[in-house]
């Protein structure tokens, strides 16, 4: 099955995962070489070569977490007709929102524009020729992987360092799940965080299907959110303009890590989550509570796959308070196929935020952009639809012939959305940032049309 | 842009236009109702054992909150190849609601096959016209399930015993006792040894498994907080042959991980 081979592989490779986030954020990407010779129809150095520096290589290198690098013409070369399918359909670069509907502007679409796309599909329509080798762009120099990211990102260290209990990752079986729960040391007073990253070990990380931490305020039983949470794709979160997280002196962490085992032991794996607070004294105006879960099912209901046959399953959500929405991310296995959120306002206007497409080996969060982030009204209904295939169709499906129901193993399914969202305490807070919204977005629409001209 | 601007939301919705794409996916329940819903049956996954055979093991899901169903043995609810048949349930319980959330019975039975048994074993239920099936084949690693340790919230699966001397066993396969003899309308006891090994508790509960009739039991969930013989009293209002499985469960959320807890099966025959 898939995800077997592509463990083996990440293995092979025992490189840790790569942000990609932090790419475009560190400027490291190589802007593409300009101007294809018009009639000669695209080349590799000339045309291909750029685009595959700044959307592929960061995961298509030597000890990179993709299967092959996609870094010379000799390396590319036996891939092309897979190549041009996986960009066809999308599913390279791995960024999987529906382009028909709903929200388009992410902080991090990693997605090729339909430019790039067709001078791929042209390139391996005319036989892939490698063109002028002394046209290939000098190669890209890579960060070290192993570092905090947002280290680089926010200038400093961060300022707190929370680490999991010891476990060692059984090489063989089935997925392990490790949760110890430890008090946050090194806290003097009440701080703010303003970002948080989870760094996995190198060893770790191909085993490391996801790790989230929680904070549980002191004298309470319950997380009151999540600190940070490390998914494929998706290692740390700068939380929006002037929101926070506090910390006071005695709150405890509990954690919760998806081990998957790789066929050999890791022994003693301890995640680390990092966190940059705001300045000492600093009280942030909005509070976060980080990522939310929001079920896809309603209450009472459950997941109940027919053998060879498909599902759908959608949970309500009635929004108690105005809120901010600033990413969204799908959580399914093997079976999701797709997460679609939608906001009903109380005047009855419907909305699709996004469709998310889902493949299990891609937990994708998706950042909205500042100008583009839902905001909802007191009373909105958030209407969460999550399609399931138990189909042969579906590649990642080992066993067509089952009843697939509701469980916490990859083998049964799960749906719930990761909702990065923010309430505001009153509606004239909200009303406020409606009317910046609507400020920003005439500015920007001004910028648009003098753009234009 | 403009309809944007003067919404009154402000929702950052841009290009391209609200238009819902024709593959829209359109909301299919999974109806959990009172009465008239089907039972599931449900192949949990396989089992190696240290002997080289293969256990595989299968639970169900009543779709039904207040029904029970009751499937005897025979062509409404078989097992094939047919040597493997008779162990399954014919008692269908109702699931409890937990956290606003249907819950099914996992792993209620298993089946030891030898270990090169390539075929599929498939268990058939049929019901109200309808035909449910659960094919089973010990080939895919994503379905060996863990069974008495794991280091997850309930990491031990206990020991469980009948008698002194009597059968016992750990993990899902369960030791089996009887056939017990009891009489109708007479309480009888349903006894078993619980060793929780190094745990600090774990809830024992019964389940009516095979039989021709309702039965009562005294208390159907025990709280065993230290290791030592519990004892349900079950009533029984028709002779015949019944079969009740104890489940040892120390954390509902170890069903969901498929580890690891401990079946056991008691067999009685009922006379008047
Ligand atoms: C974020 C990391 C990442 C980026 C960016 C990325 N890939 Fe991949 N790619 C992967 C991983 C991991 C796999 C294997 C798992 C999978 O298929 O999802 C893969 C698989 C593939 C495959 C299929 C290999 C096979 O065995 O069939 C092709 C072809 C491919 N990528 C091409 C590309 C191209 C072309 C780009 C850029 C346009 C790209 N990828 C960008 C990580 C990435």
């Amino acid at each position: 099955m898939n995800v077997e081979t592509e463990r083996g592989r990440t293995i092979g490779h025992g490189r840790v995962w790569r942000g990609l986030l932090a790419l475009a954020a560190l400027g490291l990407l190589v802007n593409p070489a300009a101007g294809a010779a018009q009639d000669a129809g695209p080349t590799f150095t000339e045309d291909v070569a750029p685009i595959l520096q700044q959307s592929c290589q960061q995961c298509h290198q030597e000890g990179g977490m993709a299967p092959m690098a996609l870094t010379t013409y000799e390396e590319v070369r036996p891939w092309t007709s897979v190549i041009k399918t996986k960009v066809e359909t999308r599913m390279m670069p791995p960024w999987h929102v529906d382009k028909r509907v709903g929200i388009q502007a992410f902080k991090n679409d990693i997605s090729l524009e339909e430019e790039e796309i067709r001078t791929i599909v042209e390139w391996v329509d005319g036989g892939a020729p490698q063109g002028d080798p002394a046209r290939m762009p000098p190669p890209v120099e890579w960060p070290d992987w192993t570092a905090w990211e947002l280290e680089e990102i926010l200038g400093r260290p961060p300022d707190l360092i929370i680490r999991s209990d010891p476990y060692t990752i059984n090489p063989n079986g089935l997925d392990q799940w490790w949760e110890p729960e430890g008090p946050i040391e090194g806290l003097t007073g009440t701080r703010w965080a303003m970002a948080a990253e989870t760094k996995p070990t190198e060893a770790g990380r191909p085993a490391t299907h996801h790790a989230n931490s929680f904070k549980i305020p002191l004298g309470a039983e319950n997380s009151s959110g999540a600190i940070s949470r490390f998914v494929v794709g998706k290692r740390w979160e700068i939380f929006p303009e002037d929101t926070g997280m506090r910390f006071d002196p005695g709150d405890r962490v509990r954690w919760n890590i998806h081990y998957f085992p790789i066929g050999e032991p890791v022994v003693d794996d301890v995640l680390q989550v990092g966190v940059w607070f705001y300045p000492e004294g600093h009280e942030p105006e909005q509070q976060t509570v980080g990522e939310s879960g929001f079920s896809s099912l309603r209450a009472g209901q459950t997941i109940l796959i027919p053998p060879n046959g498909t599902q759908v399953t959608q949970g309500v959500h009635v929004l108690e308070k105005p809120a901010r929405i600033y990413s969204l991310r799908a959580h399914q296995h093997l079976l999701g196929k797709s997460m679609t959120f939608e906001a009903i306002y109380p005047d009855g206007r419907v909305e699709v935020l996004n469709r998310l497409g889902w493949d299990f080996r891609w937990h994708i969060t998706y950042l909205y952009e500042d100008h583009a982030m839902p905001l909802l009204p007191r009373g909105t209904v958030l209407v969460i639809t999550s399609e399931y295939d138990n189909t042969a169709n579906n590649l990642n499906n080992p066993n067509p012939d089952r009843w697939v129901v509701y469980g916490r193993r990859t083998v049964d399914e799960m749906s719930h959305a990761q909702v990065g969202i923010t309430y505001f305490n009153t509606d004239e807070a909200f009303e406020r940032a409606v009317a910046e919204r609507e400020e920003t977005l005439r500015r920007l629409a001004v910028d648009q049309e003098d753009g234009d001209e | 842009m403009a309809s944007l601007l003067c919404g009154s939301t402000g929702v950052g919705a841009q290009e391209p236009p609200q238009r819902v794409p024709v593959d829209w996916p359109q909301f299919r329940p999974t109806t959990v109702l009172a009465f008239g819903e089907p039972v599931i049956p449900i192949f949990e996954g396989w089992i190696p054992n240290p002997d080289g055979t293969i256990t595989l093991s299968f639970g169900y899901f009543n779709l039904n909150t207040e029904e029970t169903l009751h499937i005897p043995l025979g062509p409404d609810n078989y097992i094939q190849p047919s040597e493997f048949d008779g162990l399954q349930p014919t008692f269908f319980e109702v699931a409890p609601l937990e956290s606003g959330r249907q819950l099914r019975h996992e792993s209620t039975f298993a089946i030891t096959v030898p270990g090169d048994f390539r075929d599929t074993l498939v268990w058939t239920l049929r019901l109200r016209g309808e035909e449910y099936s659960a094919p089973a084949r010990a080939d895919h690693d994503e379905f060996d399930m863990e069974d008495f340790e794991s280091l997850t919230f309930a990491p031990e699966a206990p020991v469980l015993s009948f008698g002194e001397d009597g059968p016992s066993g750990r993990g899902r396969r369960g030791p089996t006792t009887g056939p017990l003899s009891a009489r109708v309308g007479e309480p009888f006891p349903l006894s078993i040894a619980v060793d929780l090994l190094s745990r600090p508790s774990t809830t024992l509960t019964w389940y009516h498994h095979q039989g021709p009739a309702e039965v009562t039991f005294s208390r159907k969930a025990i709280e065993v907080e230290s290791s030592g013989e519990v004892t349900t009293m079950v009533t029984f209002s028709e002779p015949g042959d019944y079969v009740f499985r104890a489940t040892a469960l120390e954390h509902l959320g170890a069903l969901m991980q498929h580890c690891c807890w401990t079946n056991a099966y008691a067999r009685v025959r009922v006379t008047r």
